[in-house]
């Protein structure tokens, strides 16, 4: 997928910047003074336990939301932006998906909201299923989908118009571990292609495969840096000593 | 007059807007349950698309289901239609999109579908009142003055007027103008109430 252009390759080379964000629902701080960059063809991830407010970050990073202090950009333009949000790829965290249709209508549905018609359409659903794996079922109404199955059509729903950005919240979870695999494989793949991923995790060993990390534990980051970094620095074998020996407590 | 007559042209109108007001307004706030609506905000879809397309979606629907509650009316029922036909859908049309706005808007106050059902009481059954099946003579001015302000008003009073009286489109126009002001009052609404889930 190409769907970088090199007008946006702006010198900073930073594709998504989030400046001392805090962001409370109405007394309860959620995000306290959240700062990191994300890297243009980077694979960056947010690790922290349920309820850190990974959600709410990439919320506001989509422009779902606003942030009550701090500046989010993407792609050099503050966010919200109407224009921008054509170069991005958001997989919610639920499954918004419409179970009374099938893998394919929901699809050609999604797709078409970002202007792909006709032959063009067709290919990039052909090819957002065959990278999830669900070509074989794209016929079946989506509520006789399994977890994962709605999980990875989540994803392709996020794949047809070729998105500069990719912000994953949880995209993993329910998916079995071969799957899995084949998911961050094919993650990976997108990246070669200059994709710019921002994905969300509370598995451990999903961190590892991310190019750089930022812990997240009650709303603040606690450490960003690669997984070696983290860990070399922290004086751990595994990524989970890591993040306890930031602060992390039990993920 | 026949009561049955007087009563039933009212309910053709009552029907046509109550089934439109809660399908329309469970199937969107089914979109905020469920997520999509998140989803199509994250698209680069304008608020007023979203409102626009479950206008159009619906109002295909709504045009069906007003010439059916027409016809089963007048054909099945034998309530008297003494006016144009095509009047009587056309007022029916406006009384459903009406419902429809209305519907997606209170349902941006539901937080799930039995909220949704308790909106009835409130929005609905006034409109009861004040559409023409109770005496307005014997109740005090004020109360009069508040069926204005309620769309069903006006359904009723064009149904009744082409069905029992044949009213031509010269006598009903004020009242289509109504149904068409709210219409675009609540889908203007509608399209602000979606700013609580992307400003822009
Ligand atoms: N709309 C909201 N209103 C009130 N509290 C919220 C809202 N959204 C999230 N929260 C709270 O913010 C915290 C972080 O949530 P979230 O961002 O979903 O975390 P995560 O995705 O890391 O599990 C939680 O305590 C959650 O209850
Ligand atoms: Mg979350």
């Amino acid at each position: 997928m190409s769907g970088v252009n090199d007008m946006s390759l702006s010198e900073s080379g930073k594709c998504i910047e989030v400046k001392q964000v805090t962001k409370a629902f109405g007394k309860k701080v959620v995000l306290n003074d959240v700062s990191l960059d994300v890297k243009r063809g980077e694979i960056f991830g947010l690790l922290g336990p349920s309820g850190s407010g990974k959600t709410t970050l990439v919320r506001l990073i989509t422009g779902l939301d606003e942030p009550g202090s701090g500046s989010i950009s993407v792609l050099g333009e503050q966010m919200p932006k109407l224009g921008i949000l054509s170069r991005i790829g958001y997989m919610a965290q639920s499954d918004a998906l419409y179970g009374e249709l099938s893998a394919m209508e929901n699809l050609q549905f999604f797709s078409s909201l970002y202007g792909l018609r006709g032959h063009l359409l067709k290919e990039r659903i052909g090819e957002a299923a065959e990278l999830v794996k669900l070509t074989d079922d794209l016929k079946k109404p989506v509520h006789e989908f399994s977890g994962g199955m709605k999980r990875r059509l989540s994803l392709a729903t996020a794949l047809t118009h070729h998105p500069e950005v990719l912000i994953l919240d949880e995209p993993t979870v329910g998916i079995d571990p071969v799957l899995r695999k084949s998911v961050w494989k094919e993650l990976d793949v997108l990246r070669e292609k200059g994709v710019t991923i921002l994905v969300t995790t509370h598995v451990m060993d999903e961190a590892e495969k991310c190019d750089r990390l930022a812990m997240i534990r009650d709303g603040k980051v606690i450490a960003l840096g690669t997984p070696a970094q983290l860990k070399m620095d922290s004086g751990s074998e595994t990524m989970e000593d890591a993040f306890v020996a930031y602060g992390g407590g039990q993920a | 007059m026949d009561t049955f007559d007087y009563f039933g042209s009212v309910l053709v109108g009552f029907f046509s807007f109550f089934f439109v007001f809660l399908i329309a307004g469970v199937s969107f706030l089914r979109e905020r349950t469920t997520g999509t609506l998140q989803k199509l905000l994250s698209t680069p879809l304008r608020r007023w698309e979203v409102v626009a397309g479950y206008l159009l979606g619906f109002g295909l629907f709504t045009l069906l289901q007003a010439t059916l509650i027409a016809w089963y009316a007048t054909s099945v029922l034998g309530i008297a239609l003494e006016g144009s036909i095509f009047l009587v859908l056309l007022m029916n049309l406006l009384l459903a999109v009406t419902a429809l706005t209305l519907g997606t808007l209170m349902s941006a106050y539901a937080q799930n579908e039995f909220q949704m059902f308790q909106f009835i009481p409130l929005v609905v059954v006034p409109q009861i009142f004040f559409c023409g099946l109770i005496d307005l003579q014997s109740m005090p001015e004020w109360l009069q003055t508040l069926g204005r302000f309620l769309p069903l008003y006006y359904g009723a009073d064009a149904l009744r007027g082409i069905m029992l009286r044949g009213d031509g489109w010269d006598r009903i126009w004020v009242d289509a103008l109504a149904l068409l002001g709210f219409s675009l009052l609540f889908a203007t609404l509608n399209v602000k109430a979606l700013r609580k889930h992307r400003r822009i």
